[in-house]
């Protein structure tokens, strides 16, 4: 299933484990990144320098880093996440790291990313970025666990402009747009 | 439907670089499988003893081997499936260059829905796109001019042809929770009372036994004779590589260094312990 605008959603149900991937072709190096929020209230972050585990908490793990040196091609950066059942969110994220750091803006709208995801019946959601706006990184989607109906998949396409990372309160601002 | 490009892809790497090793300590292995009077044996113990599978006699059986067959872009003429009436959970191809023979108990079968057939037989077709049997490893195994240190790593090998095995499973089925019951099945002959409660089973176990690993003691080599992998492993190995396989069903490619780090955790495991 297509979620090509900003705002599109999917109810994926009653899911426990999914792949995110993170698909780009523009020589950037661009990351996935995924911010959690626990169902009490725990939050974290999975990203290059802690790529998670799959065995213990938070049960996701980031592959290895792709795309570095700006390389062009069929970039792609997945995420496992194996238990859903403790998360009440995840924010899917693409950033140039380089550009986080000193603040510079990150050329998303030169490139085609998009995030997809697989879940553990075989069923697959894609979610393309819908914002033109100038930033360093970008919230493509969210999995919102918090419905006892189930998960829903959400287009975010949230830009924002970082000049240093210092906490996860940043990136959660992007998420929900403040 | 549609055949793959690339299905060699998704073998488990350390399958691949394990066969090349032990080609390259006995060459003359490369043609050990295709060797037409083996062949002509097997043949010929098979139809003493097993039942050729047809559209008549095995309805359901013929189609979804046939469905099989057709997913891994396989020649329909080249491939003959049988029945056998021993009294073990059992399941075995013999093949050849482009040709083979899969066999399977009726004890098995019957245990069998449609999509965990799906995933024994794509199983034992893995071993045959894999050249598996080019490696006779029960028999070197037992040979008594074969080191101890060389009959090892075959048998480390063995285990990792198994997890290989497990992904054109999983591609054939298609579905985690078939892929997993299949495996519990083949394993405990019994249906598993809950899908979740198994997952979650194997993943404690798995836990444990990679905490085990870790730490490899003497009495690690008590489980170094296995021919396949214990079942905890073969279930979480199917668990965390299930959705690049779908993926790979519907893209056609594999992300070789997304996999990696799952090929390197597993193999620490089989090298460790089992």
């Amino acid at each position: 299933m297509q979620l090509k605008k900003k705002g599109d959603s999917a109810q994926i149900g009653g899911i426990n484990q999914f792949m995110v991937t993170l698909k780009w072709t523009s020589a950037m190096d661009f990351d996935l990144c995924a911010v959690y929020e626990t169902r009490d209230g725990k939050e974290g972050i999975v990203y290059y320098a802690d790529q998670g585990d799959l065995n213990s908490f938070p049960h996701m793990q980031l592959s290895d880093d792709e795309g570095v040196g700006d390389t062009g091609g069929d970039n792609q950066e997945d995420l496992r996440v194996m238990n859903l059942a403790p998360m009440n969110k995840i924010y899917v994220f693409c950033w140039d790291y380089t550009a986080v750091e000193n603040g510079s803006i990150a050329r998303f709208n030169n490139s085609d990313i998009s995030v997809n995801i697989i879940d553990d019946n075989g069923k697959q959601y894609n979610c393309s970025l819908d914002n033109n706006n100038e930033g360093n990184v970008v919230c493509m989607a969210e999995i919102d666990n918090s419905s006892p109906l189930g998960a829903r998949f959400t287009n975010r396409s949230s830009v924002g402009k970082l000049n240093g990372l210092e906490n996860l309160s940043q990136l959660l601002a992007v998420a929900k747009g403040i | 439907m549609k055949s793959f490009r690339n299905i060699a892809d998704i073998r488990f790497s350390p399958d691949k670089s394990g066969e090349s090793q032990i080609l390259a300590k006995i060459p003359g292995l490369r043609d050990w499988g295709s060797q037409s009077d083996l062949q002509d044996y097997f043949k010929l113990s098979l139809g003493a003893d097993s039942l050729k599978v047809t559209e008549e006699l095995f309805p359901r059986e013929f189609k979804i081997y046939h469905e099989v067959v057709q997913t891994l872009g396989l020649n329909k003429d080249k491939h003959e499936f049988y029945v056998s009436g021993e009294n073990m959970r059992n399941a075995y191809i013999f093949s050849s260059k482009d040709n083979s023979q899969m066999v399977m108990s009726t004890e098995l079968l019957s245990l069998l829905d449609d999509d965990e057939l799906r995933f024994v037989i794509g199983h034992e077709f893995g071993h045959f796109l894999c050249k598996h049997s080019r490696i006779p490893t029960r028999l070197l195994a037992e040979h008594e001019e074969v080191d101890d240190e060389f009959k090892l790593d075959l048998l480390k090998w063995s285990r990792c042809a198994e997890i290989s095995a497990d992904r054109y499973g999983v591609l054939c089925c298609g579905k985690l929770d078939s892929s997993l019951s299949a495996l519990f099945k083949v394993a405990f002959g019994m249906k598993p009372k809950s899908l979740s409660a198994l997952r979650s089973s194997m993943r404690n176990q798995y836990n444990a036994l990679s905490q085990l690993a870790k730490k490899r003691t003497d009495d690690s080599d008590l489980l170094s004779s296995r021919t396949h992998p214990i079942i905890p492993l073969r279930c979480v190995a199917v668990e965390v590589t299930f959705m690049d396989i779908q993926s790979f069903k519907t893209a056609n490619s594999w992300n070789k260094s997304a996999i990696s780090f799952i090929d390197r955790e597993l193999l620490e495991i089989i090298e460790n312990l089992i």
